[in-house]
């Protein structure tokens, strides 16, 4: 199985750990990687909810990048976390289900990619989503918004 | 000072202190109220600086109504969470800071929205001129500062 305790004597974790301002510093990097993320998310899933229609979704599409960037900052910010206390969070139920939801965000991007995407490129301004795309829209932003509850709750389910 | 210490005694603030679930309850709403005010002027902003450039400014505006409610609820949660435990959070210098760095960034949006956004529709090639590009910059600065603040309330 996973060896957390070779995860927690790694230098990665050593180095969180060694100095105090690491943590913070990775908070706030973590808070601002899922403000980029929900940001350019929420406006492309609450367009093709039917929301602000004079947006273009082929336009607001381009924000793609900054969701990847966002999630980029926090998912190596987040393994600084799990290396500096893999065992904390190995057995943290929050944790768990963070992980377990972002796994679903996964999928339900493979879904929007093989389905809406070609839809959504091709979308201007004033045009009508599927109803696949509205759900796809809606359990995207749930999802993320669970991803976020879970990841607040950890230090109180210990 | 009394007017700190009647709000702690509110039943509110009662219920966020002491309860199981109060306090991360309102924490957790704090969060997802964060992620979408933060993340739709962050995402705005970063348009002006002229990422995205086939989006439209006009029409991305309407994005901010989201925002609004986001700061609605962050402004609720974040009175619960501060009468909670008033007389230190009144004088805690990262929560200070805090406070103003998100009035400070409400009024520079607002003075945005009412100037230099006012002519978007002129902007050739929907392009921001470099006046609005620098608020931009300045903003994005103060609502991440804002953030930091936030996280280092729980430090100090």
């Amino acid at each position: 199985m996973i060896d957390l305790a070779a995860i927690e004597s790694s230098w990665l974790g050593e180095f969180v750990r060694a100095y105090a301002w690491v943590f913070p510093t990775l908070e706030t990097l973590h808070f601002l990687g899922l403000c980029l993320l929900m940001g350019a998310l929420a406006v492309m899933d609450f367009r093709l909810l039917g929301y602000a229609k004079a947006l273009a979704p082929s336009a607001v599409e381009k924000f793609t990048p900054w969701v990847v960037f966002g999630f980029a900052i926090n998912l190596v910010t987040g393994i600084m976390f799990f290396c500096a206390d893999p065992f904390r969070y190995y057995y943290n139920d929050a944790f768990r289900l963070k992980m377990l939801l972002i796994i679903l965000t996964g999928l339900n991007l493979v879904w929007f990619r093989f389905t809406v995407h070609g839809e959504m490129q091709q979308a201007g301004e004033g045009s009508s989503t599927s109803v696949q795309a509205k759900i796809i829209a809606a359990l995207s932003l749930i999802i993320w918004v669970g991803v976020i509850a879970c990841g607040r709750m950890i230090p109180y389910v210990e | 000072m009394e007017f700190l210490s009647t709000l702690e005694q509110s039943a509110l603030a009662i219920w966020v202190a002491e309860s199981l679930w109060g306090y991360p309850l309102v924490l957790t709403l704090h969060a997802i109220g964060m992620a979408f005010v933060v993340g739709i002027l962050l995402i705005f902003y970063l348009r002006i600086l002229g990422f995205a450039p086939e989006v439209s400014v006009i029409a991305l505006q309407k994005m901010m109504t989201i925002a609004v409610w986001a700061f609605v609820v962050n402004l609720l949660s974040g009175s619960a969470l501060f009468i909670a435990d008033a007389s230190r959070f009144f004088f805690q210098i990262a929560f200070q800071i805090k406070f103003f760095l998100i009035v400070l960034g409400l009024v520079l949006t607002a003075v945005f929205k009412k100037t230099m956004l006012a002519n978007a529709a002129d902007w050739p090639g929907g392009v921001a001129p470099v006046n609005a590009r620098i608020f931009a910059v300045v903003s994005l600065l103060i609502w991440i500062s804002a953030i930091t603040a936030g996280r280092l309330i729980a430090y100090l």
